[in-house]
């Protein structure tokens, strides 16, 4: 069970998040949606230090070699080809093999992963992070630039993920994508936690007119 | 119309890290500094013809590569290794020691076969060039910041000319030592999760 506490975050002077406190059972896949989604994320990750409350596993701090983050936008080392980026993380881990996740997300190998288009730099931001088999995935907007037949690979990857024992904690723009994948969904907004909704709700949550039309706030 | 960049990538996909011990700086400073490398090769070989003159082109080689510790990489290549500061430094170090006298091996063997009255002078050769590596590792790390490419501070840049200008030399070396120390404390910031 991942338990964040009274988590307040803060960036620059605006308190991005306030008092957020989630209980996120393993195994699963935990939407995010609303504002302040992606600050969330970071946090758990390591890379944006809470300024109250605390992320911990069984009463331990997460730790980050166990997690890996999918960036709302991949970017890349100018000069690096896709082939180089899949061989680099080889090269530290030979184990990994990032075949069946290139039958499902195509990128063209030996173009540059920096002037990728933003579909093209998706998938293999995609394939980076799921490559490397870690327990706690942290997927930020995975169905953004994805076109709606990769949207259907990357859900049901999504449930072969939670059902093969990974904890997925997923933040998105979009409601419709995350009906039948994710366990619960947290939206986020003012601050905190504004609802939490079962994995039955969501539809229901979707078609009753989720805030701005299905889509919430950016970030 | 490709950008010049992607161009030195088409012709030079060969150069791959899996060739280069996983080093990405090494494989875009190879990549784009290509032309500059086969005109390096063909000037150290033309040295070597000259008595003496062999090893230290070799050196003034080692100094160059300090370019391909310019740009900053990406947060998550610099994780990518899954190591704690001073592990990760030890790791770029060795690294760069390893391409570095890899490819110059065969022009050392070169000068020493055409010049063995000289082959001292490779005794100088390698330890200053593994200096001049140690520098331009350590030196990005002190002003590393995800993906930037900062402007060289005036005395990193005094630190580089001190191994070719002998009168800099001790600054040089000072430098090196501090550098060492602030370059394990600032990557402390991104990968203290890993002790």
């Amino acid at each position: 069970m991942i338990t964040i506490d009274s988590l307040r975050i803060r960036e620059g002077r605006r308190v991005v998040l306030d008092g957020v406190t989630m209980h996120l059972p393993q195994n699963a896949v935990h939407g995010l949606a609303g504002e302040g989604r992606s600050a969330l994320l970071h946090a758990v990750y390591g890379d944006l230090r809470p300024e109250a409350g605390s992320i911990t596993e069984a009463g331990h701090p997460l730790q980050r070699r166990e997690m890996s983050l999918l960036e709302a936008d991949p970017h890349f080392w100018p000069g690096l080809t896709a082939r180089d980026c899949i061989g680099l993380i080889r090269w530290f881990d030979r184990k990994v093999n990032p075949e069946a996740l290139l039958r499902r997300f195509p990128v063209p190998l030996d173009k540059e992963a920096a002037t990728l288009d933003a579909e093209a730099r998706k998938h293999l931001g995609i394939i980076l992070t799921l490559m490397r088999g870690k327990r706690i995935l942290l997927l930020d907007e995975p169905f953004r630039e994805l076109k709606p037949e990769r949207i259907f690979v990357m859900q049901q990857l999504l449930l072969h993920l939670g059902s093969e024992g990974r904890t997925v904690l997923l933040a998105s723009g979009r409601i419709a994508p995350l009906e039948g994948v994710c366990d619960d969904l947290y939206l986020l907004g003012e601050g905190g936690v504004r609802a939490r909704y079962e994995h039955y709700e969501l539809g229901r949550l979707e078609r009753s007119g989720a805030p701005d039309n299905g889509r919430f706030a950016e970030n | 119309m490709p950008a010049p960049r992607a161009k030195h990538l088409h012709t030079a996909r060969w150069i791959r890290p899996e060739l280069l011990a996983g080093s990405p700086e090494w494989t875009i400073g190879l990549r784009r500094h290509l032309t500059a490398v086969w005109f390096t090769a063909g000037g150290v070989v033309l040295c070597i013809l000259l008595p003496v003159a062999g090893f230290p082109a070799l050196y003034v080689a080692a100094v160059a590569v300090s370019a391909f510790y310019r740009d900053c990489e990406p947060l998550e290549m610099l994780r990518l290794p899954e190591m704690n500061a001073s592990r990760l430094l030890v790791r770029k170090v060795l690294t760069a020691w390893r391409n570095y006298f890899l490819l110059s091996a065969p022009f050392a063997l070169l000068a020493i076969v055409a010049h063995p009255r000289t082959a001292w002078i490779a005794v100088a050769w390698a330890p200053l060039a593994a200096l001049a590596l140690l520098y331009a590792v350590v030196a990005k790390y002190v002003r590393y910041a995800p993906e930037r490419t900062s402007r060289r501070p005036v005395a990193e840049r005094l630190g580089i000319a001190g191994f070719l200008i002998p009168i800099l030399l001790p600054l040089s070396l000072c430098l090196t030592v501090s550098y060492a120390l602030r370059a394990e404390r600032n990557l402390n910031r991104y990968l203290h999760d890993y002790d």
